[in-house]
């Protein structure tokens, strides 16, 4: 299982949509895939995957993260059924792959909050005695074990945050890290992306040094090569050792344009066949895609020559979600 | 306080602390706490060389850890394994009662225990305690 934290210093840069976005792209391309919300002070995963409460305010599910922490935060020798606080939902006919979601829990409804708050009181990601870390890498554990996804894509919470902190340094083998092109995000990224490719990081043995994929969110042009702002850019890309556009050198990081359709509305593309238009930032979403994940890259280089050479490509703007 | 009353108290606290326990609630780590402090002032007020005294160390690394306040119970252990006169017996309980909360960590998570070692769940967490999230503050 590869798991993949989807990172940014700053909200409000899509980071959701794009996971949600991703998991459903590697679903339709036969992979098995886990959606895991850990986004616990602002969770909305479920909304860009179709699980939003309905028009009552009554939730698609009781689970989720949050109360399934709470029920193991003493420990885990007799845990709550998984299927309890995961749900598979449904991808077009002949995907091939799978697609569950661990949302954080029910949000926004009041029992999440109380979830939340007993979360909080019961248990603590940096306790030292190891026991709140303990609960995390054996939810981590158990999904690989029972689910056995080709991919655990994390939504991770914003900010320098014990649980945001640890879902990129103990959990990933891989970091998606968003940030819009100003100083104050690029700053921060910058600050982040050091701390996980220190000497000493916050890691545990075994586990490997993670692959940090820098991405620029909301890109309304090109975000040009001089300036303090350009000069950190390129100090971040080389700090991540070309994990960017740009050949071999690398020099550049993804670009996410954006988009008012899909940004706006927080659709999810992918499985849509009637669309005629093809989205600037579902192109980039295939570019982005075709680098993250190797695996599925032949197919993903398909569906975008695919979508080159005809607009009703696979999967676009406008597209409700599924499930 | 007199020793009679520290005992006293703390075995009332003993008790309280187990019903609480018992009924899953919230409180009972507060409880706990509460056993620890008393045990430690029993402690202050015996010699490690007295069979009591060295009770009543141990009785202060046992709440602490059961109150979930590992770093309590290690400062407590650091502090009785420096004091003069310690016997060695006593010294390697101090430490094995720490280690045995290692144990109950990999008993505890089995998942986890799969993939990683207690010993370094620990250490990293203790990391993030004093660095805070991505060692930032190291």
């Amino acid at each position: 299982m590869e798991t993949i934290a989807f990172y940014s210093y700053k909200g409000g840069v899509g980071r959701s949509l794009l996971v949600a976005n991703a998991a459903r792209f590697l679903g339709m391309l036969g992979k098995k895939v886990v959606a895991l919300d850990l986004d616990f002070e602002a969770p909305g995963l479920h909304y860009k995957l179709g699980r939003a409460p309905d028009a009552e305010g009554k939730p698609a599910m009781s689970g989720g993260a949050v109360p399934y922490l709470v029920a193991t935060a003493k420990g885990a020798r007799n845990p709550p059924p998984l299927k309890e606080h995961i749900v598979a939902l449904a991808l077009p006919e002949g995907a091939g792959g799978a697609l569950w979601l661990m949302p954080a829990g029910p949000a926004p409804r009041r029992e999440y909050w109380i979830a939340l708050k007993h979360l909080r009181e019961r248990l603590h990601f940096d306790d030292p005695s190891g026991k709140g870390l303990a609960v995390l890498l054996d939810l981590h554990a158990r999904i690989q074990d029972e689910l056995k996804p080709d991919y655990l894509l994390i939504d991770a919470r914003t900010g320098v945050t014990e649980l945001g902190g640890l879902a990129t340094t103990a959990l990933a083998n891989c970091v998606v890290c968003l940030f819009v092109p100003n100083q104050e995000s690029v700053d921060g990224t910058l600050a982040i992306v050091g701390a996980l490719k220190a000497k000493t990081p916050a890691r545990l043995p075994g586990l490997h040094p993670a692959r940090i994929v820098p991405v620029v969110a909301r890109a309304m042009a090109d975000i040009g090569s001089e300036g303090r702002t350009a000069d950190a850019i390129k100090r971040l890309m080389k700090i991540c050792e070309g994990q960017g556009t740009g050949g071999k050198s690398g020099l550049k990081p993804f670009l996410l344009p954006h988009d008012s359709v899909l940004g706006a509305n927080d659709k999810v593309v992918g499985g849509d066949q009637k669309a005629s238009a093809f989205s600037p930032l579902h192109k980039a979403y295939l570019e982005l895609f075709q680098h993250l994940f190797p695996q599925a890259r032949k197919k993903a280089e398909e569906a975008l020559l695919r979508a080159r050479l005809s607009k009703a490509a696979l999967g676009l703007p406008g597209a409700e979600p599924e499930g | 306080m007199d020793i009679n009353a520290l005992h006293s108290l703390v075995t009332g606290a003993i008790w309280r602390a187990e019903q609480l326990d018992e009924l899953g609630l919230e409180t009972a780590a507060s409880a706990w706490q509460e056993v620890s402090k008393l045990e430690e002032e029993i402690a202050k007020a015996l010699p490690v060389k007295d069979a009591e005294g060295r009770i009543a160390r141990r009785g202060a690394v046992h709440a602490a850890l059961k109150a979930n306040d590992y770093i309590r119970a290690e400062k407590l252990v650091s502090n009785y394994l420096a004091e003069r006169g310690a016997p060695k017996t006593h010294c390697a309980t101090l430490r094995k009662i720490l280690k045995a909360d290692v144990i109950v960590l990999s008993e505890e998570f089995p998942f986890a225990a799969k993939y990683y070692k207690p010993d370094d769940v620990q250490t990293l967490a203790d990391q993030l305690q004093k660095s805070g999230p991505f060692l930032l503050a190291a």
